[in-house]
């Protein structure tokens, strides 16, 4: 695979795992995926891990496209990388934290890949 | 009006979103299809495919192009050869004074292609979205309902202010509350895009959506575009020709020499793509070799053109243009005006960033539609009675035109393609029939919405453009020698993505459209439907 779709597969795979993480640290959600409240040091270390992997999405958005299109390429796939949290949270709940970590992976090996 | 701050922006929010959002929605729907207005055309022009592309022995072409131009040619005042690119693998002609359709030349052997036929193309969606075909009367509208949606956004940040509460939350299967749902979910997580689209659409036009300033300096905007370079192309075209010599130069010589000088100004691309010769045949001949768009960075996204003596062979000078800032040296402001309209054209970081475009584009239109269908939903629930007694045939009427502004327009969308497929191909002015039956077909579909029960008119109308959108591939395969099988083994991915796209299109249409059926069917009460006739 060429470097330019290993940056895609690395930023769309972060985009999904952040916002998971996003998701999963709100009360509401964590309930209904893993049937009981989330505790406060969960809730921390999830919101830790969401902005984490927001933050190091950076990197394969400002090495595949540079820095001005990088941030548009950012933005961007975290608000689809949303919409796709909101999609499995409705429809497929218990596969959230599953595909979180599928998604989480395929962003680290992207970028590896990539490097 | 009353109540509070909150209270104020929610009739603020209500109200400039329902006037607002019908044709809103056709901009987003057709924006987002602009991104890909060049596969489009691609699809639209199957006389252009092939399945063979042979490497381009260029110097030949040219040598061929040029033969044909002195033999139909040799009076005009400028000749243009456009080199084979991702559009076509044929050379194309112009000359000054040409009539007729395009002109079609085999690069290797120097004969007369047959021309593709006459299309709209995917610039129909384009010009649409932000002039609606009507010049600038169009530009001003669609301006003026892009500050109206400047408006709504801010508003409804306020009025759908728990959306922070309810993020990532979506509850299907509960009427008004679902549809409130898909309208905060779309509106929140793509708002960074709404906001960038439409003020960056905005600016695009800043001289006529902002003339004051123009106004004030400069007799009229052309003063100001010669001030920006323009003049050079007209002083160009009216110097003086010389004497009649008909010598003609020699291109091949010059090429090298444009290639060399190409790949050393834009890091290693020496894709020249169109060759111009200005007084072809007379002594003061001059010919420009014109390179790609190059992107240095988004500020700055020029196309260079090389010019040489065509007697001596030459080089005179280089230029290096931007269409929005000139050459390069333009004072701050516009250079700033130039990233804003790239912002908006995505015209740079190439796929991902087009399907970035596409579906945030989608969610756009998603927002407008579902903000529509909240509206009525609301008030098919309680009585608000907003227009006296006249409510109940306000709010029916309300229902119709939501029905005609969405999905009448999807169905003119895909009918656009169809008729590109089913129009005689020698029709005169052909792509105005094409864009003619876009609004006939847009205006009959919105006909059928006036007279139709909505419940019924959503089903048979968003269920008519989903068979429409999975019969393109069918409809191709007849009237073309090509089908999406042919596309995707000669790996032609522009017009195989076109129709796979229309076949997924097509199938989240007909999955709605079976949807409200079901719902219909199983006797849910119709109140909490969008669909539902109020009578």
């Amino acid at each position: 695979m060429s470097a330019n779709t290993l940056h895609i597969v690395s930023v769309l795979g972060g985009a999904v795992a952040g916002t998971i993480c996003f998701a999963l640290a709100m009360d509401r959600h964590f309930e209904r995926v893993y049937g009981q409240p989330a505790s406060d040091t969960t809730v921390r270390g999830l919101r830790l891990a969401a902005w984490a992997c927001l933050a190091a999405l950076l990197v394969p958005c400002v090495q595949g496209w540079g820095l001005s299109i990088g941030i548009i390429v950012w933005v961007s796939s975290v608000s689809l990388g949303a919409l796709a949290a909101t999609s499995l949270l409705t429809w497929t709940p218990r596969l959230v934290p599953l595909t979180g970590a599928v998604a989480a992976a395929l962003g680290c090996g992207g970028w590896l890949l990539a490097a | 009006m009353t109540g509070g701050f909150r209270q104020r922006m929610a009739w603020l929010h209500t109200w400039v979103g329902l006037w607002m959002g019908w044709l809103l929605f056709a901009v987003f729907l057709t924006g987002a299809l602009s991104v890909f207005y060049e596969p489009i055309t691609h699809w639209m022009q199957p006389e252009r495919q092939t399945v063979a592309r042979p490497a381009v022995d260029i110097p030949r072409a040219l040598a061929n192009a040029q033969r044909l131009l002195a033999l139909n040619a040799a009076d005009a005042g400028h000749w243009q050869i456009e080199l084979p690119g991702d559009e076509d693998y044929a050379v194309h002609l112009h000359y000054d004074g040409q009539r007729g359709p395009e002109i079609r030349m085999d690069p290797e052997s120097g004969a007369l292609l047959p021309p593709a036929r006459d299309t709209a193309g995917g610039r129909h969606f384009v010009t649409f979205h932000y002039e609606l075909h009507s010049g600038m009367v169009g530009v001003w509208i669609v301006a003026f309902f892009t500050m109206a949606l400047l408006v709504a956004l801010v508003s409804g940040i306020v009025t759908h202010k728990r959306f922070f509460a309810d993020f990532f939350t979506f509850r299907p299967r509960k009427g008004q509350r679902s549809w409130l749902d898909a309208h905060n979910a779309l509106g929140v997580l793509v708002l960074p895009f709404l906001f960038v689209i439409s003020y960056t659409g905005l600016i695009i036009w800043w001289p006529d959506t902002m003339p004051a300033g123009v106004r004030m300096f400069y007799t009229d905007q052309r003063a100001l575009f010669d001030e920006m370079g323009g003049a050079h192309f007209r002083e160009a075209a009216t110097k003086s020709a010389g004497l009649r010599t008909g010598a003609l130069p020699n291109l091949p010589a010059m090429l090298a020499d444009a290639q060399a000088r190409l790949s050393r100004d834009s890091q290693g691309n020496d894709s020249i793509e169109r060759v111009s010769i200005t007084h072809p045949g007379h002594a003061n001949a001059e010919v420009e070799f014109s390179g790609p768009y190059h992107y240095d960075g988004i500020d700055f996204a020029a196309a260079r053109h090389y010019h040489y003596d065509a007697a001596t062979g030459t080089f005179r000078s280089a230029e290096f243009d931007d269409e929005m800032v000139g050459n390069g040296d333009a004072p701050a402001p516009l250079i700033a005006g130039s990233v804003l309209r790239s912002l908006h054209l995505a015209r740079f970081g190439g796929t991902m960033v087009d399907w970035l475009y596409f579906l945030c584009g989608l969610a756009g239109a998603g927002v407008m539609a579902t903000g529509l269908l909240l509206f009525s939903v609301k008030r098919r629930n309680r009585k608000l009675e907003e227009f006296g007694r006249h409510s109940a045939r306000v709010y029916d009427a309300i229902d119709r035109l939501n029905v005609a502004a969405v999905a009448s327009l999807c169905i003119a969308c895909i009918c656009f393609l169809w008729a590109n497929r089913l129009l005689p191909v020698s029709l005169d002015e052909r792509h105005e029939w094409e864009i003619g039956a876009f609004f006939a077909i847009w205006l009959a579909a919105a006909l059928h919405a006036a007279v139709t029960p909505p419940a019924r008119a959503w089903r048979l109308q968003l269920g008519g453009a989903g068979l429409l959108c999975v019969a393109l591939p069918v409809l191709n395969a007849i009237t073309t020698p090509w089908h999406l099988g042919r596309y995707l083994y000669h790996a032609d991915w522009r017009a195989a993505g076109v129709e796979l796209g229309a076949l997924a299109c097509g199938a989240a249409l007909l999955w709605t459209a079976t949807y409200l059926r079901h719902r219909l069917g199983t006797g849910a009460s119709a109140p909490r439907l969008a669909t539902g006739g109020r009578r």
